[in-house]
Order: C-alpha cells, then sequence, then structure tokens
C-alpha cells in the first residue's frame, strides 16, 4: 500500500489531496496511518463484485428456453428459398402390389399419406437408413409422415414393392415447367 | 424325390384339367367358393411349413402366406356378403381339396432340406396354377362385375408370392 501511495505522490500533482498527505506521512512515517488506502480497496471490491455479478447474468444466446432445443423443425437448414411454399399433402396409393405413384416430387414439411387400397397388408419401410417405419395396414387403412428429406422405401411384407421421393428445388421445378 | 416331383405337378394339372372338363358353367356362387377354397389351401400349406421347417426364410414365407391369404378371404367373405352370394360347395373345389390333402401328406413325411425344397416347390407350381385358372376360367366365367373385378385384382398378389417363392427357392437349392 506503501509502494502505491509512493507512486501516486509521484504522478500526483503538486498540490493534491495526496500529495499533501504522502508528504506529510513521510515525515510522520511512524505514525502512518492506513487510511486513504482501504477507501481505495473498498472502492475496488465494490468494483469486481459488480462486475463478477453482470458476468453470472449474461446467457449465451439471445434468449431461447431450454424447449426450442428439443425440436428441430424450428430451424431452418434450408439452402433454398422455400418462403413461397406451402405444405401440401401427397397421397400415395397401395394398390395391386405397387405404390402409385412409385416416384413422388414434394418439398420439406409436405405430408406423405400412405393408403392401403390392396387385397393383402403392407407397410412403409425407410430403405436408406432404416430410421422410420410404418405400422401394418390393412385394406383401408392409412398412415402419414412428414417429408424432411429425401426417401425411398419399400414394403417389409413385399420386399419387390419400393418407391421414392425426391426434394423438388426450384431448379428442378423450373425444369418442369 | 421323382415320385414327389410328379406328385406336384400331377395336383397342378388336375386343377386345371377338373375345371376344363367342368362342362356346365361356373356359377357367381361356385366360383365365390373355389376362390376361398384355393387361399385356404395355401393357408393350410403354410400351417405345415411354420410347424416343420427349421429354415428362417422358408417359415417367414410361409408367415407370409398364412397372413395374405387369410386377408385375401376376409375381403371375398365381405364382398361375397354385400352382394349377396353364398358361396356353394361344387366339384371343382372338392377335387382341390382331394389334391391338396394328398399333398399335405406327402410333405408331412418330409424333414429338413428336402421338405423346404418340396413346400417350395409345391409354392411355385400351386401359384402358376391358381393364375392360370383366374385368368382362363374363374374370370371369364364370373357374371357379377364386381366379383369379376376382385378377381381380377387377385392375379397380383398371387404373381408376387409366386416371385418370392421362385426366389426362395433359388436359395434353398
Amino acid at each position: 500500500m506503501y509502494l502505491f501511495r509512493k507512486v501516486l505522490y509521484v504522478f500526483g500533482g503538486e498540490n493534491t489531496f495526496l500529495h499533501q498527505n504522502f508528504r506529510f506521512q513521510l515525515i510522520n512515517a511512524h505514525s502512518v496511518v492506513f487510511k486513504p488506502g482501504k477507501w481505495i480497496c473498498a472502492v475496488l471490491l465494490i468494483g469486481i463484485g459488480f462486475f463478477g455479478i453482470s458476468c453470472t447474468n449474461t446467457t449465451p444466446d439471445n434468449g431461447h428456453t431450454t424447449l426450442e432445443a428439443i425440436e428441430p423443425q424450428a430451424t431452418n437448414e434450408h439452402k433454398v428459398p422455400v418462403m413461397n411454399h406451402i405444405p401440401v399433402k401427397h397421397i400415395v396409393t397401395i394398390k395391386d402390389m405397387k405404390y402409385n405413384p412409385a416416384a413422388t416430387q414434394a418439398h420439406i414439411d409436405d405430408t406423405l399419406l400412405f393408403i392401403n387400397k390392396d387385397l393383402v397388408p403392407h407397410n412403409v419401410a425407410d430403405s436408406l437408413t432404416k430410421e422410420w417405419l410404418s405400422p401394418p395396414l390393412k385394406f383401408g387403412e392409412e398412415w402419414s409422415m412428414i417429408v424432411s428429406k429425401n426417401l425411398h422405401f419399400y414394403c417389409a411384407f413385399h420386399p419387390n414393392m419400393e418407391g421414392d421421393i425426391q426434394l423438388e428445388t426450384p431448379l428442378s421445378a423450373q425444369k418442369r415447367k | 424325390m421323382f415320385y414327389k416331383k410328379i406328385l406336384t405337378v400331377l395336383s397342378a394339372v388336375l386343377f386345371t384339367s377338373v375345371l376344363f372338363a367342368q362342362s356346365p358353367k361356373l356359377s357367381d356362387a361356385d366360383i365365390a367358393h373355389i376362390g376361398v377354397t384355393a387361399n385356404q389351401i395355401d393357408i393350410d400349406y403354410a400351417a405345415i411349413a411354420k410347424k416343420k421347417s427349421k429354415t428362417p426364410e422358408v417359415v417367414s414365407f410361409a408367415d407370409l402366406m398364412s397372413k395374405d391369404h387369410a386377408a385375401i378371404i376376409d375381403q371375398a367373405v365381405a364382398l361375397v356378403t354385400k352382394l349377396g352370394v353364398t358361396p356353394t360347395d361344387n366339384d371343382v373345389s372338392k377335387s382341390l381339396m382331394e389334391g391338396a390333402k394328398a399333398e399335405r401328406a406327402e410333405l408331412s413325411k418330409l424333414k429338413g432340406d428336402s421338405f423346404d425344397k418340396a413346400y417350395l416347390e409345391n409354392e411355385v407350381s400351386y401359384h402358376k396354377a391358381v393364375i392360370q385358372t383366374l385368368q382362363e376360367t374363374l374370370i371369364p366365367s364370373a357374371s357379377n362385375k364386381e366379383l369379376k373385378d376382385f378377381l381380377q385384382a387377385l392375379v397380383a398378389p398371387f404373381e408376387g408370392h409366386l416371385k418370392h417363392a421362385e426366389m426362395a427357392l433359388q436359395k434353398v437349392q
């Protein structure tokens, strides 16, 4: 503390309070009372305290709650502009041991509705990544899913039955026109 | 082995020949009964395979036959009930049942790989025979339009099963 005051004495002006005080205390070295230093310490401590509190208050994101992290559909990972596309429903009918249509063009967030109109039970199974599988569908039963990527599917009971969904890009849409 | 093959071919020939030998025209009631019988016969074959076979592919094929043909029977019964047609027993159905009974007796005597082979060979020839009968006799003879369409719709699953059976047989041989 003595060194600190000495520095202030050196850099302070001739008539500053510290200058006067320090000179006085230099003369009365034996009776130095450690008073001004404690105020500087107090200010420093309070300053550190405020700094620490403000650090813990800041959130890493701009205010998102943890619930939003669970729903990946909320985030927009589209590389193509889809602002003008309203999600539609595509119907795939299962009849005569075939998916009809076998190939469909769709957008992300479109709905796929499979309806079994065949005499025997069928299902719809993901052949690319094996991530999803419909329940067995009897005659008249239906099942739907949301399109999130290119799909290739087949019937697990009758593996020769296949179909696919291809994501439409603006370029492919233009080509179709 | 040769004897078994003869029996399989004979039962298929019996199936088709009895139908062609039939002089009076088949009524819708007869056709409905034949349709249900033909499906039931395959379910009975599948029941033996599910009990006897140790090969997973054969058991799963038999399971598929049981489920698909049972579903077809349900659809057939729903249709004839709606149409007010009562399936009537007839000579064709009777001879089909007799042929199937003989085939079942033969299959029951076999074990292991020889059973698998005989079962799948029978499935191939049986499905071929049914498809031929549907196309050449039953569909042309049906009077009611809805029944005709239903019989026409039967061809696709039977053809699907035939391909499946042929592929399974290739693996077993």
